[in-house]
């Protein structure tokens, strides 16, 4: 299956999972709506073992973790979203919808379709490898907190407004979002702290080098998400605040992301001078 | 002999006034006599007593005229209606106009609150009580069971049971939207208006452990307090309990503002990061209109529950057609179904043993037996 096939398919199931919910929401309770609603969460799982196999084949073939270019990072990133909702949805129990999840997952995985699927990386040690996977799930985590967070902010449109229709009452309470949004942001900057670890421990035991591009945006999220979930703990920052706060974070993390792929980020201190040929 | 006809008389709330319903209303005691004088006329098949808050009815089947029109007679001098009050304030159905009116009833299209699912509770334990006493024949048991399944079908095919159409329950609807669980959540009655004990009363059926309450009377606090099972609390110090409540439910006769913006935004000031749900019920409002601009704070006042309510009668008033449409359909083939098993079943058995009646046309009495054997 050619490179182009893979992010293709995924999208299209991510999507049909996410069509499915569409019925449940026009049909709160009614037989139809549940029938619909069970299809899409079987559709989300199938989508979701095939985007893993799919994975776990690619990382087979090539000897390393699928992350060596655009395409297989926004599919990685897809991955990760997915299967943190599914860690938030069984451990929190948290009845967070599923059909934002499986709308951005489809959208990422269709991103994936339109970028170069090029190698743009040899075979990278382990740790570094260990940090790019880290920093993709911690990704992964960041987007459920802005999905959340879009949720957070239509609840709350429908309170403040009044408004009465389906799609408020199949969201969580506004509190139940808040709550899993701090959890969410724990859980996302521990791995992403653990993933920025095993990058500086790499730079500085492993003769590793690294641009001074990836440490600026590197730190600039970590700092910005260190800032927020400090703000929230100390209960200056939640609600709506903090709803915008975890969006505008995970476009700035996004966006982030292009000047890290292409700031010739890891190398070794033998090759430092010409080191373009590898990043996460 | 004519074949057996089923009846239906009764009086509700679209037939009768409140006046009229409550003099009609039969209680236990009331309820058994008459059952006693049904189950004593001969030739009646069977028969179910229907009594709620918003209707008496008496279904019954037979196969002889005189005994549906002797049973409607005690049936109207035990509600004190009459004959005459039944011409005027009730109704009289037969046939497959029975199967539609109890389809009807059963899936809420009947009911005061289009789409309320208590009346199929109602019937549901008639029923239960019916066949107990082995007051039922055979055609009534299919005629009820076929009932609870369009009402089912009503329930799980169309709209007409969704969204909250009572104040109480929009309230309750809104306070989960904005704090999940009202088993975690602390809630706080101020004033002893009747709407405001409803809502409050109606927060407690879905879960709601703690509930205090106060008012300037302190007997009306101690009184609405007996009636939801909640705490009762100094008036004087109602508002440093805001501090710890997340759902404050006003209903005071003060004629002026009783909760000012800055009383809203101190606590909101004091207390831990949660919103502050303010449900005012008041007329004139209790809470200065501008908290509602304050983060995290969700003023809602009795308009807007109102509102909100009306708004979801009309989505469920949307579905009704689709309903009634299917209930024709589902009542008119019963109707026959029940005809063609009734009158095959009887004609077997007059050919078979004359006089004696089969399990689906028998009577009373006989059903009795069979039920206790």
């Amino acid at each position: 299956m050619d490179h182009f096939m893979i992010p293709a398919l995924l999208a299209c199931a991510y999507l049909a999972a996410f069509a499915l919910w569409l019925p449940r929401l026009y049909g709160r309770g009614t037989r139809a709506g549940v029938f619909t609603g069970r299809l899409a969460w079987a559709g989300l799982a199938t989508a979701f073992v095939l985007h893993t196999a799919s994975l776990v084949e690619s990382g087979i073939r090539t000897g390393h973790c699928p992350i060596a270019n655009a395409q297989e990072l926004l599919l990685f990133v897809a991955w990760s979203l997915v299967a943190t909702y599914f860690i938030v949805a069984l451990l929190f129990r948290s009845s967070m919808p599923a059909f934002f999840t499986a709308a951005l997952a489809g959208l990422l995985c269709m991103g994936a379709n339109y970028v170069g699927s090029e190698k743009m990386r040899e075979e990278l040690p382990l740790i570094v490898s260990a940090h790019a996977g880290l920093s993709l799930f911690a990704y992964g985590a960041f987007a459920l907190v802005a999905i959340n967070s879009a949720m957070y902010l239509i609840q709350l449109f429908g309170i403040r407004k009044r408004r009465w229709a389906n799609i408020f009452a199949l969201l969580p309470s506004l509190r139940e979002l808040d709550a899993v949004n701090l959890r969410l942001l724990q859980v996302g900057l521990g791995v992403y702290t653990a993933a920025i670890g095993a990058g500086c421990w790499w730079y500085l035991f492993g003769q590793g080098s690294v641009s001074g591009m990836k440490l600026l945006f590197a730190s600039l999220v970590l700092f910005g998400y260190v800032v927020v979930l400090g703000l929230r703990m100390l209960g200056v920052l939640h609600g709506r605040r903090l709803a915008l706060a975890g969006i505008l974070l995970f476009a700035l993390a996004l966006f982030t992301l292009y000047p890290v792929q292409h700031s010739g980020a890891w190398g070794t201190n033998k090759d430092a001078a010409s080191a373009v040929e590898v990043q996460p | 002999m004519s074949g057996p006809e089923l009846l239906l008389v009764g009086a509700s709330h679209r037939s009768a006034p409140l006046g009229l319903r409550e003099c009609m209303s039969l209680d236990a005691v009331r309820r058994d006599a008459l059952s006693k004088e049904l189950s004593a006329l001969e030739r009646l098949d069977g028969f179910l007593l229907l009594c709620t808050c918003n209707r008496v009815e008496l279904y019954a089947l037979a196969d002889d005229a005189s005994a549906l029109e002797r049973a409607e007679e005690l049936f109207c001098k035990a509600t004190g209606l009459g004959i005459a009050g039944l011409e005027r304030y009730g109704y009289r159905r037969q046939g497959a106009d029975v199967a539609r009116h109890l389809m009807q009833v059963c899936s809420g299209l009947d009911s005061q609150m289009i789409g309320e699912t208590e009346i199929l509770g109602q019937v549901k334990q008639a029923y239960a009580e019916a066949a107990e006493k082995g007051q039922l024949c055979a055609a009534l048991h299919r005629l009820f069971q076929k009932s609870f399944q369009a009402a089912k079908w009503a329930r799980e095919h169309s709209g007409i049971c969704l969204g909250q159409v009572s104040l109480g329950a929009v309230a309750v609807e809104l306070a989960r939207r904005i704090h999940g669980d009202l088993d975690k959540s602390r809630i706080m009655v101020v004033g002893s208006g009747q709407v405001g004990a409803d809502v409050a009363r109606a927060m407690k059926l879905r879960g709601a452990g703690d509930i205090v309450v106060t008012s300037r009377t302190a007997g009306h606090a101690q009184t609405l307090s007996e009636s939801i099972g909640a705490r009762v609390i100094d008036f004087s110090s109602w508002k440093d309990e805001i501090t710890e409540s997340d759902i404050v439910i006003l209903c005071t006769s003060s004629p002026a503002v009783v909760l000012s913006r800055d009383e809203v935004r101190s606590a909101m000031n004091r207390r831990a990061v949660r919103p502050l749900f303010l449900i005012d019920l008041a007329v004139p409002h209790d809470v200065d209109e501008s908290v509602a601009d304050l983060s995290d704070v969700f003023l809602y006042s009795f308009s807007d529950l109102a509102d909100m309510a009306n708004e979801n009668m009309r989505g469920r008033m949307a579905e009704v057609e689709l309903c009634r449409e299917f209930i024709m359909q589902k009542a008119a083939s019963l109707w026959e179904d029940l005809q063609r098993r009734v009158n095959g079943a009887c004609d077997e058995l007059e050919v078979e043993r004359g006089e004696r009646h089969s399990p689906l046309c028998g009577s009373v009495e006989n059903t009795r037996s069979d039920s206790g054997s």
